[in-house]
Formats: C-alpha cells, structure tokens, sequence
C-alpha cells in the first residue's frame, strides 16, 4: 500500500502548481484552472486521509469532495460566466486591465 | 391707605399711559398702509398721553407737597422666587423726588412734544409715527425711571431710555452720522450701564435686596452690614459698599456723559433737536442724576465713592465747558454745556449737597430745554444750518426766540437772579462747606469755579454769534420765526428759567426745596456715614464771588464775540486745536474700539480659523491621509491580494506554530 | 391620554402625511408640513396648560415627574431597557421651544426652500421628533436613540439644502458631533456599569442618579470612585459641550450655520445646541454635582472664556450668518456659567437663557434669511440702508439685535439678569464676582458688533453690493412678504411676552433647577 505521505506531498506538489499559477498568469482562463488545480490538491488530501482513517472516520471525507466538487463546478460556471462579461468588456480576458476596483 | 388711592392710582397711570402709547402707535404702524396711523394720529396720541401724564404729575406733585406723602405706592412681584430668596418685584415709589422729578419731566416732555409739532411736522417727515413712538416710549421709561421702587426696576428702565436714545438719535438714519451717533450713544452708555448691571448683581448677591424704600431696603442693610462688619461677597463690608456705589456710578457716567465716557453726547445732536431738548434736559442725561440722588443713602455711606463722585463731576464741569468754548455748531456748543452742567450736579452730590444738586436738575432741565428749543427755532428759521457763523444778528428777526434764548443764558451763565445762579451756587457751598472736613474736596470745587468763568464765557459768545452783530449770511437776513407752538413753550419755559431758581433761593432765606425733599435727613446720612457737615451756612462771599466770576466771563465773551467776523475762529494755536479735537479723546475711544478691539478680534478669528479649527480640520486629515496611504495596497490585481492573502495564512500558520510550540 | 407620544408621534405622521401630499401636487407639501407642525405645537401648547403642573426636577424627584409614561421594552446584559418619558419644568420649556420653532421655521421655508419640497418638510418633521424625544426621554437608551436620531435629519438638510460649502459642514457637523456623542456613550455606560451595592435594575436615568447620589458609585478598570466618577464626567462634558457648543469645540457650528439653509439654520441654533446644554444640565449637573462643583473653577472659566472670546469672533465677522452664529456660541457661555454656579437663580437663568436664546437667535436667523432672500448677499459690506426698502425687516432686525443684547423687555435680560445675579452670590465659583464679572462684559461686546453690523447694513444710503460695483443689485429688493413676516412676529411677541412677564415660563423652570441648585451647599 502506498503510505499516506506520498498522497500529501503529491498534494503540496499539485497545490503549489496551482498556486503558482494563480499568482503569475494573466490570463483568467488559466488562472482559473489553476484555482482547480488547487481545489483538486485539497480534494486529494481529502480523500487520502478518509482511507488513512478507513472505518473510523466513516464517509465523512469522501462526502466533503463530492461537496467541493460541485462547488468547484459552480464556481466555474460563475466563474466563465464573469469571463465572458469582461471578456465583452474589454475584449480581453487579461485581470490585468479591468482596474475598477482600485483606488 | 384709601386716602392715598388716588395717588396711587395716579402715579401708576403717569408712565403707563406714554407706554401704551407708544405701544399703540406702533401696532398702528403694523397695519397696513392705508388704515394704518397717519403722523396726524400719532402725533395726537404722543401728545395727548404725555398731557395726561403731565396733569397727574402735577396732582401727585401737589399731594405730595401738601401730604407729605412717602410710601411705595404699588408693588407687583415681576417674578416669584422660590423658598427664602426674595422675589424681584416692581413698585412706584411716591417721594418728594420722585414727584418732584416727574414733573419735571412730564412738562419738558410735553413742552418738547408741542415744539415737536412745528419742528418735525411741517417737513414732508415719513417716519413721525416713528418718531413719536418713540418719543412716547422715552417719556414713558423716564417716568417709569424716575418712579422705580428699587434698583432693578431703575436699571430696566435707565436701560430702555437708552434704547429710546438710539432710535431717536438715529432717527434721520439715511444720514451715515446720524446712524454712526446713535450707534455710539447706545455703545458708551451701554459700557457704562455694564459696570451698573454688575453692580445690580453684586447688590442682589452682597445685599439681597434692590429695595429703595422701606425698613429691608438695600441702603439698611448695607448699614447693617457695615456695623455688624460682615464679609460681603468675599469682602469687607466698607469695601463692598464703596465697589457697589463706584459700580453703579459706572452707569451715572455713562449716562450722564461724565468723564470719560461724556463723548456719545455731542455726537448725538445728529437727532433732531427737541430730541436733543429732551435728553438733555429731562430725560436720558437727567437720570444717571436722579439715580445718584435717588441711592444717596447708599454713597453716604462710603466717603470714598463720594469723594470719586465730586471729583469726577468737578473735573467733567471745566473739562467739557473748555470744550464748548471753540465749538461752532450751536447744538454743539449746548451738548458741551449739557456735560459740563451735570458735572456740577455731581460736584453737589459729591459734597453731599443733596438739594443742590436736585435744585440744579430742576433748574437745568427748565433752562437747557428752553435753550434747546430756541436754537431749535433759530435751526429751522435758518433751514437747517447750526453753524453760529452763519448766523448773526437775529434779536431782531426772532424777538420771542430771542429773549427767551437770553433768559436761558442767563441762567446758563450763573447770573443772579436767573435759576441757574442759585442752583450753581448752592452746590459750590456744599463743595466749598465740606472741604473743611474734607481737604480733598477742594480740588473739585476750584474746578467748579473756574469753570464759571468759563461758562459765562461760552455762553456769552453763543448769544453774541448768534442773536447780535450783522447777520453773515442772506439766511439769517431772511429769517423768520414760527407760530404758536413754538411761542408756547419757549414763554414757558422761559418764565421757569427766570422764577424756578426762587424756590430755594438760600442766600435769601428761602430753603421751600430743601423743606421739600426733606434734605436735612440726607444730610444727616452723608455725615454719619462719611463725616460731612449737617447743614450748609450760607457764605454771601461765596455767592458774590460766583456772581462776579460769572458776570466776568460773560462780559467776556460777549465782548470778543459781538460783531466778530470769520478771522477769530481761526485765531488759536495748539491750545485751539486740542480743544477743536476734544482733547482726543473721541480719538482714543475710536482707537481704543477699533484698532485694539477690532484688530484683536480680527488676530482672534485667524486664531480660531488656524489653529483651533486647523487642529479640528488636521484630525480629518490625518484620518484622510492615512487612509489614501493604506489604499494604494489596492491595486486591483488579483493576484497580488491572492498573494498577500497566502504570505498572510504562511505567517498565520507560522507564528501560531511557534506560539503553540509546533517546532 | 399618553400625551408625549403623542407629541413625538403627531410629527412623524405628518411627515409621512407630507410625503404622501406631495403625491397629488408638490404645492400641497409645504402647508401640510405646516399644518402638520401646528398639531405638536397645539398638543405642547395643551399639554403645558391642562395636565402639566410645575415639578420638582425629574431626576432628583422622579415621584414628581408630569405625565409619565413607563413600558417595559426589552432586556440587555441584565438592564431592563424601558420605554420611559415623562416632562418636567426643565424639559417642558424645551418641548414648547422646540414645537414652536420648528412650525415657525417650516412657514419661513415657503419662500426660501424650492428644491424636493417634500423631503425637507418631512426631514424637518422628523427631525422635530427626534428633538422632543430627547428632551422627554428619561431611559438613557431612549435618549440615546433620539439623541442620535437628531443628526440624520440634520445631516442630509444641511447637505442636499445648503449653500456651496454643504457637503464639507454637513460632514463636519456630522463627524464632530457623533465623535462627540460616542465619548459621551462611554460616560454613560462606565457610570452605569459601575454601580455597586444594589445596583440599577434598568438604564433610567432617575434611578442612575439615585445611585450615584447615594454613593454606589464604585471604581472600575483600575481606578478609586472618585477618579472613575472624574473621568465620566470629563466624557460627558466633552461629549456634550460639542454640542453646546463650549470654545474650543465650537469650530463646526459656524459652518453649519452658514451653509446650511434659513430655517435648518433656526432649529439649529434654537433648538439644536440646547441638546448639548440640556443634557449638560441633566447628566453633568445633576448626576455628578459633587464633582461639577470640584470642577467649577475650570468649568466657568471655560464658559466665560466662551462668552468674550464668541463675541470677539463675531466682531471680525462680516457675514450676517457668521455674526449670529458666533454670538450664540457667546449667548451658551453663559448658560455654562449659570450651571456651574449651583444658585436658584442661576441654574434656572440658565435654563431660562436656553429658551430665550432659542426664541431670540430663531429670529435673528430669520431675518439674516429674509434679507438674504432679497438681497442675495449676507456680506455686511454688500448692504446698505435696507431700512428704505424694507422698513418691517429693518424693524425686526433691531428688535432682534437689542433681544440679543439682553435689553429688558425682551427675554434675553432676564435671562441674563438671573445667571449674573446667580452666578455672583454663587458659593462653587471662586470668586465668583470677579468671575461673573468678567463674563458680563459680553453685554457691551454683542451691542459693538451687532450696533455696527446694523449700522452698515440696516442704515445710510440704500444700496446693495459692493459700493464700488457700477451697477445697483437692489432693484427687485422688496419688504419681507407675509410668509416671512409671520413667523418673525410670533417669535418676537414670544420674546417679548417672556422678557416683560418672564414667570411665563420661569415659573416651571425654577421648580425643577431649584432642587439642582440645592445638591450643592452653599449659595443663595
């Protein structure tokens, strides 16, 4: 059996891609994909320590995914929803140019 | 008391019927134009309030004469205090003085209302019903005044003829001086009436009562604190008597023009003149006197606040009649002896000639009022010019203004046998009397004699510019005098000049006044209280030397004056000069509010505008700026809060770790 | 028959009965509001004479307040909070003040006031509310509730209505007063909160100040009673001299004044700053007199400092408003000092002074409205002998100007008379003569500006703008219309009425101050 620990740091590894990208990229369609990179690293822990568990812990981590993955879909719907507004917007879809919420 | 009913009753309705009045015609005045009051109307009401005034002053004058009458007459609380403190109330008092005086009043009054009629009426005036509002309402506080039961009542009154004072005055207030004059006249006096309220309080707090009359009037306890010796707020009882006499003196001098606060007055004969006959003679000026004579009691009591009286009244007769020398304007010439007059008043006062200085109130307000109203005359025959070089040998145009002028400046002047001779006289005995007790008092009553001669002088030279010579202008050929309205009054009070001064002619052995306001106990009071003399024996050298000084400078000044040409006016030197400029003062009052106050408040606001609401404005700005400074961390790249928030959760999670002791 | 709701009630029906109007025909809203304005008026009218008798002050004999009414409301940290109000001879006058005020100030708009009609008459409805809830309020989280409820209103007035600089004054008054208000809170709440033995069951002030009076005051945070009771005082005199307002915290009532409009500017002056004197009365004054009069040296120097130095400012004014509003802070100064001086006739001078300063500065105000109204300038270089045109204007201004100078027969003097003749017999004060002395001399200061301001603007030639403008701007100058007219001469009968028969209203007043005065010893 694989030990836990490789799951987590496989997770640290997909997380840091993720965030990586999130804080780098410009365009909004990567970064959104980063941000579901990153959702995926918590899932995998998740799921990794509902089996390091096993029956004590029951079914609760398996439940929290499927919670977060339908959130993550709906944030990506939300989220391509925005895109595409800004993307009318301003005909970009780089975060860079929409400025409104500065000072 | 149903013996004294109708007494009362009069000495009520004396000042109530001028105030309502007064009230009426200005409810009148608010209606609108077409039924509102015409002049006509108001003119009648003034007039005939002030009539009806006049014949109740005369019966509760007789009454009291006849009865000896003394007593307060009404007394209403104003307001009701609670628990032991006293209530403030409101009261007429009926006295000797006070009949006396408000018989005065009321016939100056009356005669300066029926001068009014020719002076003011005939002009195409606008504002009479104004005009005689007013003049209802000055009549009316001055009765009220003159009447007042105790200090407070007094001070509510003296301030509203203060009031009346400023309309007046400033009636003709299209003219900038006329606005400037009453502006001032109100500010002067108002300086002075300060120190007068201050010493209302000061009598409430140290006395706890304001009552004139009466065994819990204030004069007793201020007695009865003084020989108990108690501390009165915080000081002795001496002193507090002295500083509450000196305070109310504050406002006499305001009113009164005394030095220094005597420069409203000149300035205020930009009102028209019976106006002028009316303050001067009977009402505004008249009443810081009155309130002198009428808490006597209470300067008895302090040698030091009769002392400061004397000398600020000797010292304001020679001020203000060297004044009056060189002035050209007729008005102003009579504004300066105004001054100078009440200086003797209070000279009287002062040496605690208590008649005298009454007798001298009466006198003066008959023959200052008959001076007023003739210059009056010669004003309007001239069509408005004052200026006695414009003048000049009108005796023969105005004969009734003429002689009734003379009548008045012989009195003016001090000659026996016109009123003002033995009035003057009477309150130099007193000064020259006390001096034996009081070697001080001798400064002030050389003052009062040289200002004799100066008198005489300036009087004569009045006379001389304005009725004698060739007339110096095509105005004065041509001038006329008036009708019935004008004669009236100037034939009465021109009588009154010539025969008031018998009443308590002493070196003739008539003492009717001093009988009258029952003296001797005043008399009594200041020598228990500040050492003075009982009485006053007549000393014929003195009368005769007033005599001879005054004819002097009479002679004098008529002299140089007859038949003198535009040249002389320009005679003088520095001394002229000073005197032209009235010894500066007005400058120094004008600097003094001005340059000092005025600057002072304009540093003040820069003060308050700077540093007070900058620091206020500073607070906001600092939030404002610290917040601006915050905000530029704001730069709307996602990224860069997604990076503060991960370095934000790595330093959370690392400083709990190393509190928590994970490492 | 719970009259006080009423009152506080019957204003906000017509505001919404305003707003409602206004529906139909935006002309309709100014004589709502008006007629809406004299039912709290008529009711307060009412009330002052059939069910009110005069009392001994609320706070200290809460047996003997009129009218009261006392609904439990909810309960927090252990407090009942209750619904409780109730007048007596303080706030009456006050209540009365306020309602004829606001129905005063409501007719002068018609002229002035032409843009969103309805809203400001309603604004000002509201506003009414919320001053007579705090001057009837007796639960402090009540009073607190109005208390705050006043600078809505106020707010938006002076910032939709007012003259160019409306936005900075409305955010100014707004900012320093609730700034103020919050330090106040804290006062409140450390007294509260620190009342041992018994405790209080409920946040009404009645029962605080019985607390206190019986010593159940206890220390908190590190400090003795005593220090503790000094610094709740010193929140709350801060807090509420903001409002009065006391140099130096005074900087936002000229602004305030300025920019907003003629008759926000008369309910500001009349009404507004007797909040900040009121509460000053009732909570300093009478909640804490042992330390009021430890404090009454720094207390009435601040309050004479506030006399000369308000009147000194308002000489260097040249606006009309400026002129006015710098002089009511010199006319509040010498309430501070008539409470300070714990006598009589002091402590109701000052009371008295509230409402007559109120009546007196709603007028001035009115008619600095009136002439700017037909002018269009408040600068006094600008106008000149307005007396020619407008001879009823002219005539109320001086009347105005001597009300404001304390003369007698106008309700100033005896206001004045009783805080000078109070505060020299006072025992708190040291030296108290000298003291009440030097505060007097803002007699003579107020009669130099307001002589010389009337002087340059009221009398002379006609002539309106700068004298060396080629043109004459005074064309179209008329005399106040009837609107305008209205209301300045009910104020001024009013004054009148209280300076010639001055019991009228002192006769309740000195009932309630009187048992003030006696908590300090000493004192006529």
């Amino acid at each position: 059996m694989v030990p836990t620990s490789y799951y987590v740091f496989l997770s640290a590894f997909i997380f840091a891609i993720g965030l990586y990208g999130v804080l780098t990229r410009e365009n909004a369609v990567v970064i959104l994909m980063c941000v579901e990179l990153m959702l995926n690293a918590g899932n995998l822990n998740l799921i990794a320590f509902a089996a390091h568990h096993g029956e004590a812990a029951g079914i609760a981590g398996q439940t929290f995914v499927l919670f977060v993955l339908a959130i993550a879909a709906a944030e990506v719907a939300v989220g391509l929803g925005v895109l595409v507004l800004v993307y009318r917007r301003y005909g970009t879809v780089n975060i860079r140019k929409p400025s409104y919420m500065r000072w | 008391m149903s013996e004294t009913a109708l007494v009362e009753t009069a000495a009520v309705l004396i000042p109530t019927v001028p105030l309502a009045a007064f009230a009426v015609i200005l409810l009148g005045a608010l209606l609108p134009k077409e039924r509102g009051f015409g002049g006509t109307t108001s003119t009648v009401a003034a007039i005939a309030s002030v009539a009806a005034s006049l014949v109740l002053s005369a019966l509760v004058f007789f009454e009291t004469w006849t009865r000896e009458l003394d007593f307060v007459a009404v007394q209403a609380v104003w307001v009701d205090a609670i628990g032991d403190l006293p209530d403030l109330t409101v009261g007429i008092l009926v006295d000797p003085l006070s009949a006396l005086m408000a018989l005065i009043v009321s016939v100056v009054a009356f005669l300066v209302l029926v001068f009014s009629k020719y002076y003011m009426n005939d002009e195409g005036e606008t504002g009479l019903p104004r005009y005689y509002a007013a003049l209802a309402l000055f009549s009316g506080s001055m009765l009220a005044f003159v009447f007042s039961s105790n200090l407070l009542m007094a001070f509510i009154f003296f301030e509203l003829v203060g009031l009346c004072s400023y309309l007046l005055i400033g009636f003709w207030y299209d003219r900038p001086s006329a606005a400037s004059a009453a502006k001032k006249a109100f500010l002067v006096t108002r300086f002075g009436d300060y120190f007068f309220l201050v010493g209302v309080a000061a009598v409430f707090a140290g006395f706890g009562t304001f009552a004139f009359h009466g065994d819990d009037s204030l004069f007793v306890a201020a007695q009865s604190a003084l020989e108990a010796d108690e501390t009165v707020l915080g000081v002795s009882a001496q002193t507090a008597v002295t500083v509450v006499a000196l305070l109310i003196l504050g406002g006499v001098i305001g009113k009164s023009a005394q030095f220094p606060l005597h420069t409203w007055l000149p300035d205020a004969m930009e009102g028209p003149t019976p106006v002028s006959a009316l303050i001067h003679a009977a009402t505004m000026v008249a009443a810081g006197v009155y309130l002198v004579a009428r808490t006597f009691e209470l300067y008895a009591l302090s040698p030091t606040a009769l002392l400061v009286v004397a000398f600020v009244g000797g010292f304001t007769a020679l001020f203000a009649a060297t004044m009056a020398l060189v002035m050209d304007d007729i008005k102003q010439v009579l504004a300066y002896s105004t001054i100078s007059q009440y200086g003797y008043m209070m000279l009287a006062l002062g040496a605690g000639g208590y008649t005298a200085a009454v007798f001298h109130l009466m006198n003066h307000a008959f023959f200052k009022a008959l001076l007023f109203l003739g210059a009056g005359s010669v004003i309007i025959a001239l069509h408005h010019k004052q200026d006695m070089w414009e003048m000049g040998g009108l005796r023969r145009r105005m004969p009734v203004t003429y002689w009734t002028f003379l009548a008045g400046s012989l009195a003016l002047a001090g000659i026996a046998p016109f009123s003002g001779y033995w009035s003057k006289d009477e309150a130099l005995l007193a000064a020259f009397r006390n001096a034996a007790n009081e070697p001080l008092l001798y400064i002030p009553f050389a003052l009062g004699m040289v200002a004799v001669v100066v008198t005489g002088f300036y009087t004569f030279r009045m006379v001389a510019l304005t009725f004698h010579g060739e007339p110096r202008t095509d105005a004065a050929r041509d001038a006329s005098e008036g009708g019935i309205s004008v004669y009236v009054p100037l034939g009465v009070l021109g009588v009154l000049a010539v025969v008031a001064g018998f009443v308590n002619a002493a070196p003739l052995g008539i003492h009717a006044l001093a009988d009258f306001l029952g003296a001797s106990a005043f008399y009594e009071a200041a020598a228990a209280g500040a050492g003075y003399v009982d009485g006053f024996e007549v000393s014929y050298a003195l009368s005769v030397a007033a005599l001879v000084l005054a004819v002097a400078g009479s002679a004098a000044g008529f002299k140089l004056y007859v038949g003198a040409d535009e040249p002389l006016k320009t005679r003088g030197g520095a001394t002229t000069r000073v005197l032209e400029k009235k010894y500066y003062l007005d400058h120094f009052q004008v600097w003094l509010a001005e340059d000092v106050t005025y600057r002072f408040s304009k540093l003040l606001n820069m003060f308050d505008l700077d540093i007070v609401d900058g620091v206020v404005n500073g607070t906001s700005r600092v939030s404002l700026g610290s917040g601006d400074a915050i905000r530029r961390m704001q730069t709307g790249v996602v990224a860069h809060y997604a990076a503060i928030i991960i370095l934000g959760t790595v330093a959370l999670v690392f400083i709990v770790g190393l509190v928590g002791g994970w490492f | 028959m719970r009259w006080i709701t009423l009152l506080v009630v019957l204003p906000l029906v017509a505001a919404a009965a305003t707003l409602v109007a206004s529906k139909f025909d935006r002309e309709y809203a100014k004589y709502v509001a008006f007629v809406g304005s004299l039912l709290p008026l008529g009711v307060s009218v009412y009330v002052w004479q059939v069910p009110f008798d005069r009392a001994a002050n609320a706070l200290t004999h809460p047996d003997e307040a009129q009218l009261v009414e006392r609904v439990p409301w909810f309960e927090i940290a252990g407090y009942e909070v209750e619904y409780f109000v109730a007048l007596d001879g303080v706030s009456m006058p006050l209540v009365l003040l306020t309602t004829l005020l606001v129905s005063a100030a409501i007719m002068s708009a018609w002229n002035a006031i032409d843009d969103a009609q309805a809203s400001f008459y309603a604004l000002v409805l509201f506003l009414e509310a919320a001053l007579i809830g705090v001057f009837v309020a007796l639960d402090f989280f009540l009073f607190y509730v109005f208390w705050e409820a006043v600078l809505i209103p106020m707010y938006f007035l002076i910032a939709v209505w007012g003259g160019p600089r409306r936005k900075y004054a409305a955010m100014k008054f707004f900012v320093y007063t609730n700034v103020a208000s919050l330090i106040m809170f804290i006062g409140v709440v450390a007294l509260y909160f620190n009342i041992g033995g018994p405790g209080v069951a409920d946040l009404s002030m009645p029962s605080l100040t019985q607390a206190i009076a019986e010593g159940h005051l206890t220390g908190a945070f590190g400090l003795s009673a005593d220090a503790l009771r000094l610094a709740a005082f010193a929140a709350l005199f801060i807090g509420f001299a903001v409002k009065v307002p006391v140099v130096p915290f005074h900087t936002w009532l000229p602004d305030a004044h300025v920019e907003a409009p003629t008759p926000v500017s008369v309910i500001l002056a009349g009404v507004l700053l007797k909040m900040g004197t009121y509460a000053l009365l009732r909570f300093n004054f009478t909640m804490l007199p042992e330390t009021a009069a430890a404090l009454a040296a720094p207390i009435a120097l601040v309050g004479v400092v506030s006399v000369i130095y308000g009147a000194l400012l308002a000489m260097a004014q040249t606006d009309l408003k400026r002129i006015v509003a710098y002089s009511s802070i010199s006319s509040m100064g010498y309430v501070v000092v008539g409470l300070v001086a714990y006598t009589q006739y002091a402590v109701g001078g000052a009371t008295f002074q509230m409402v007559s300063h109120g009546l007196i500065s709603g007028l001035m105000f009115m008619v600095v409205g009136v002439v700017y109204h037909e002018t269009h300038t408040r600068e006094v270089g600008e106008i000149s002998g307005l007396a020619h045109r407008a001879p009823l204007v002219a005539g109320v201004f001086v009347a105005a100007a001597f009300a404001y100078m304390g003369l007698p027969g106008m309700s100033g003097f005896p206001a004045e008379l009783f805080v000078f003749m109070g505060g020299m017999a006072s025992a708190t004060i040291p030296y108290a003569p000298v003291v009440v002395a030097a505060a007097m001399f803002g007699i003579v200061l107020v009669a130099g500006y307001l002589l010389f301001a009337m002087q340059r603007t009221l009398f002379g030639e006609f002539r309106v703008g700068r004298a060396d403008a080629a043109t004459d701007g005074g064309e179209g100058v008329t005399d106040a219309s009837l609107s305008e007219a209205v209301p300045m001469l009910v104020l001024l009968a009013a004054i009148l009425a209280l300076g010639i028969q001055p019991d009228i209203a002192y006769d309740m007043i000195e009932a309630s101050t009187a048992s003030v005065a006696e908590l300090v010893e000493g004192g006529v």
